[in-house]
């Protein structure tokens, strides 16, 4: 019995850890890419044939917000959020677990909170039906990529908190990020 | 003001408790906002106030133009570092200075200077060039303290020497034209580089054994190593001098210098769909980190703006009648204390906001305080005990003793002091060429 859950937890974790590390990581660097060359052809355009890309800037900004939400994710589940060690050598071995399962739990609310609100923003995004000035690209579809990904993030702090206590949750150290 | 002092106490608490930054500033931000509003503006819808800005300022700095830079600027560093270049631009420094006594060191510093021209992060920049660098010195018998100092003070201009995320950041919590702290930070790096290299020379005419001169080289050798690294000053010049000519916006030139890298990269054959998701995918993790951070530092910005902190220093300042210099040197010792014990970007986004509007008020040029503030964090990077590029070494080289390291750091630490104090008693060196500007 103890045995199924366990397989069953690691079948789960292992597919999170596609999600988080495959599917949003590629789609973020694929925004990147896209990103670079959208600044790039937007230049080129106005300043060798003066003809700027179409509300470039505008397409600029929605991809950095694409990528940065659909990285925090990835970064939250690898615990790889700054944070200051210094006192680390001095906390007690006893008092770790409590100390880690207390941090995990303020960024659970923080998480949570950022969600929520989100959430709460796309509701009120589609109600008004909010565009961009130039484009008109609605930005009720931008905003829920953003309450989405927080809220993937806060599940990934959630199960730190009940099946690593604290740890980061892909166990594989695949921390190529740099800190 | 108690309220903002008590919420920097309680955030510094969060921070020691290792909470991680982001999530520290944002908690202590939002509390801290919905109390003020509460109890001090009789605002009884305060935590609703609070907790919408919240999304508000998620969606804001998300979708902010002038901070897509960040993102463009960390891709090109990464895809130099993928193109193998850090190895060229070592040998190109080797080749025309290995025969000095010293000459190795003088490399590495030179080198770093160069590489912090396409890489906008002292760590990024610490830890590339050791891989190159140190295996070398340590072929020529360099002493390890000499080895590892030169490359984590070198490294640390990788923040000051454009492009340079921390300049970004600060260019946009105080409103100043990035493009201008950019150019701005040329002279204090090139400053910085000569008084890296007299440091080196005044360590090994003292003590001949740290650092033995190479060979010389030919000059068909010199010529070669330059041949491989010109592709990369080409692109460096075309970015800064599109920004210093007014050709385009930092987020252009950001975009044109990432989509050079890119063709360098991939002219040289060191592309492989592999490398290329994998180079993405860790500008993403990057970024991800960098802007989860700047949105609780804005957070909490906001806090302790309604709470009156920066209102209530300057106030004290004017009234207390103090020398503006004596403000400058107050706020330099403040920086350096804190940075014994905060990580760079952190100091910065934690203490520009409360100090900006009074340095404002004083009289004094955002853009050489921003380098002031710069040169500051430089500094905190290889003072221990938390110099964060000395930590970065001893991951890259497990061998070598925390104490040596800083022994070795001695030297350039002085230099650093010097270039301080230049840039301090005279603004010229950081406003000069943003005058120039049109």
């Amino acid at each position: 019995m103890r045995n199924i859950s366990k397989r069953i937890v690691e079948l789960s974790l292992n597919a999170l850890e596609f999600l988080y590390g495959r599917i949003l990581a590629y789609v973020a660097a694929f925004a990147m890419l896209v990103m670079m060359f959208v600044t790039f052809v937007d230049v080129v355009g106005r300043d060798l044939f003066s003809s700027p890309l179409p509300g470039g800037f505008e397409v600029t900004e929605f991809l950095l917000a694409i990528l940065i939400f659909l990285g925090l994710p990835m970064v939250t589940a690898a615990n790889e959020h700054v944070d200051v060690d210094l006192l680390d050598s001095t906390v007690p071995e006893y008092l770790k677990p409590i100390q880690n399962i207390l941090i995990i739990l303020i960024n659970i609310m923080c998480f949570g909170v950022l969600s929520w609100m989100l959430w709460k923003m796309t509701i009120q995004t589609y109600e008004y039906q909010d565009t961009t000035a130039i484009l008109q690209i609605p930005y009720t579809g931008l905003v829920a990529l953003m309450a989405m990904c927080s809220s993937l993030s806060t599940a990934a702090l959630v199960l730190m908190l009940f099946v690593r206590r604290g740890k980061p949750l892909f166990s594989d150290g695949k921390n190529q990020g740099s800190k | 003001m108690e309220t903002s002092l008590i919420g920097f106490a309680v955030l510094m608490f969060f921070i020691f408790f290792r909470v991680p930054l982001g999530v520290a500033m944002a908690s202590v931000g939002v509390l801290g906002f919905a109390y003020v509003q509460v109890f001090e503006f009789n605002n009884p819808r305060g935590m609703d106030a609070a907790l919408n800005m919240v999304s508000q300022i998620a969606f804001e700095t998300g979708l902010s133009y002038s901070l897509s830079v960040v993102p463009l600027f960390v891709l090109m560093g990464n895809f130099i570092t993928e193109a193998g270049l850090s190895r060229q631009l070592y040998r190109a420094a080797y080749t025309c200075l290995g025969h000095f006594r010293g000459g190795l060191a003088l490399s590495t510093v030179v080198s770093c200077g160069a590489f912090s021209a396409v890489c906008g992060s002292s760590m990024a920049t610490a830890s590339t060039m050791a891989k190159v660098a140190m295996p070398e010195m340590r072929k020529y018998k360099y002493a390890d303290s000499l080895a590892t100092g030169s490359i984590a003070a070198g490294g640390t201009l990788g923040i000051l020497i454009p492009p340079s995320v921390i300049l970004v950041v600060y260019g946009i919590m105080t409103e100043s034209d990035i493009g201008k702290l950019f150019i701005a930070g040329l002279l204090p790096g090139l400053i910085g580089i000569i008084l890296y290299m007299l440091a080196v020379t005044v360590t090994v005419s003292l003590k001949p054994e740290l650092g033995p001169a190479a060979e010389k080289s030919s000059w068909s050798e010199r010529l070669s190593s330059i041949k491989d690294v010109w592709a990369i000053c080409l692109l460096f010049a075309t970015v800064m001098g599109g920004i210093y000519l007014g050709v385009f916006t930092p987020t252009e030139a950001a975009g044109i210098g990432a989509t050079g890298s890119f063709f360098i990269t991939l002219v040289r054959g060191k592309m492989t769909i592999k490398s290329l998701v994998a180079t993405l995918v860790s500008t993403v993790r990057t970024t991800a980190m960098l802007f989860f951070l700047v949105m609780g530092a804005v957070l909490f910005s906001n806090f302790i703006n309604i709470a009156g902190l920066p209102d209530a220093l300057k106030d004290m300042v004017l009234n207390m009648d103090l020398s503006p210099v004596l403000v400058i040197m107050m706020i330099i010792a403040i920086y350096v204390i804190l940075g014994c014990v905060l990580e760079s970007m952190s100091m910065i986004l934690l203490t520009v906001p409360v100090f900006y509007p009074m340095v404002e008020t004083l009289g004094f040029d955002l853009i050489w305080f921003g380098i002031l503030v710069v040169v500051v964090t430089e500094i905190s990077l290889i003072t221990p005990p938390v110099g964060l590029n000395v930590f970065v070494l001893r991951t890259v080289l497990p061998d070598v003793k925390l104490s040596t390291i800083f022994k070795g750091v001695f030297p350039f630490w002085v230099a650093d002091i010097v270039r301080l104090l230049l840039i301090a008693l005279i603004p010229a060196i950081s406003l000069f060429l943003p005058s120039m500007l049109n």
